[in-house]
């Protein structure tokens, strides 16, 4: 597409592309069969078709300043889950993390999760990627952010649960099988520790009341745990505030400009000082 | 390891079916597809290093190649 069609498309549609600045050039319409290697030429007179046909253009979007990223279903780990569940695929959205990362009109970032849970390494891949994001995040549980849901809750800069969204905090378990060595046992504590270590460096809850929660006997029909539901998780000092949409964008818009301030150090902070929680 | 509220048994039904995939290139970025009926191609997972790919709708897991028909984003 050379400079001189570009611009005469986009006089032509001028008032729009005071909203926008994108260089047409760098979004291209999909193409219309598989052939790879279809130039930018197709793509270009596909759009002058457009214009001169409907007297419209297809508008390319700028990218939005907020991201959201969905954290459903099964977090998938290194097994190709079967078709009937709903997962959250890590190598995807990892990328997708370091894309938010990276981007110069990306602002803040807002984790929404339903999730039964999954893999354990793979959710607390996704947990410390969105605690290491330089940019605000908020996470919103809605529904049930359970078992290694909970690290990825709580691992962005403030978190939200909805009145009724659950959480189940239970101990890490081979399903069903007996533990039949020293071992297993041992690697199964390593990797209990591992989370827990996760959960108390990013909420207020402290190690012994976590430990508590997860050994309850009496909640769960067929483990030991605790389920926590909406408040409750909040005054377990798991979750930040009771909340829905509204508040998590609020609160995300109002960390976006607290940090272009430049005064957002203790609106950014961990939550082991309990700073930015005591804040409100 | 698998750490979910969800019975081990309805998670993992039907892990023993065979899948097949295959690599399809598109667009000059490699997908793992699978079949999706009448010649039309699955993407299950997008291979590419630049992350701006990641936030293409028409490249997320589950769609079919070719046919995102809304707006660029």
């Amino acid at each position: 597409m050379t400079e001189k069609n570009a611009k005469s498309v986009w006089e032509r549609g001028g008032f729009f592309l005071a909203q926008n600045e994108i260089d047409p050039g760098d979004y291209p319409l999909p193409d219309e069969e598989f052939a790879p290697g279809e130039g930018a030429q197709e793509h270009n007179s596909s759009r002058l078709d457009l214009l001169s046909e409907l007297g419209q253009l297809t508008l390319p979007k700028a990218e939005s300043r907020i991201q959201v990223i969905p954290v459903v279903g099964q977090v998938e780990g290194h097994l190709i889950m079967p078709p009937q569940n709903k997962t959250t695929k890590y190598e995807h959205l990892i990328p997708q993390l370091v894309a938010v990362e990276q981007s110069e009109k990306v602002e803040g970032m807002l984790v929404i999760l339903n999730t039964v849970g999954g893999d354990v390494e793979a959710g607390l891949a996704i947990a410390e990627m969105i605690a290491s994001l330089s940019k605000p995040t908020v996470s919103l549980v809605l529904g049930g952010g359970h078992s290694i849901g909970v690290p990825i809750a709580v691992a962005a800069d403030v978190s939200f649960i909805a009145p009724t969204a659950t959480m189940t905090i239970h101990p890490i378990r081979l399903t069903g099988m007996v533990v039949s060595v020293q071992q297993n046992f041992d690697y199964l504590e390593r990797m209990q520790d591992r989370v827990i270590k996760f959960i108390t460096a990013h909420s207020r809850i402290r190690e012994e009341q976590l430990r508590a929660r997860m050994m309850r006997t009496g909640e769960l029909a067929h483990d030991i745990g605790t389920i926590l539901v909406g408040r409750e998780a909040v005054e377990d000092g798991l979750i930040d505030e009771v909340g829905g949409i509204g508040a998590a964008l609020g609160r995300l818009e109002a960390l976006i400009t607290a940090g272009k301030g430049g005064a957002a150090e203790d609106a950014l902070d961990d939550h082991a000082g309990g700073a930015g929680a005591g804040g409100h | 390891m698998l750490w979910t509220i969800m019975p081990e048994e309805l998670v993992l039904a039907g892990i023993e079916e065979d899948r097949h995939f295959q690599e399809t290139f598109w667009q000059g970025r490699r997908f793992l597809t699978e079949d999706a009926g009448r010649g039309r191609r699955r993407i299950v997972r997008l291979l590419s290093s630049d992350p701006a790919d990641y936030l293409r709708p028409e490249y997320a897991p589950g769609s079919l190649i070719g046919s995102f028909c809304g707006e660029k984003i």
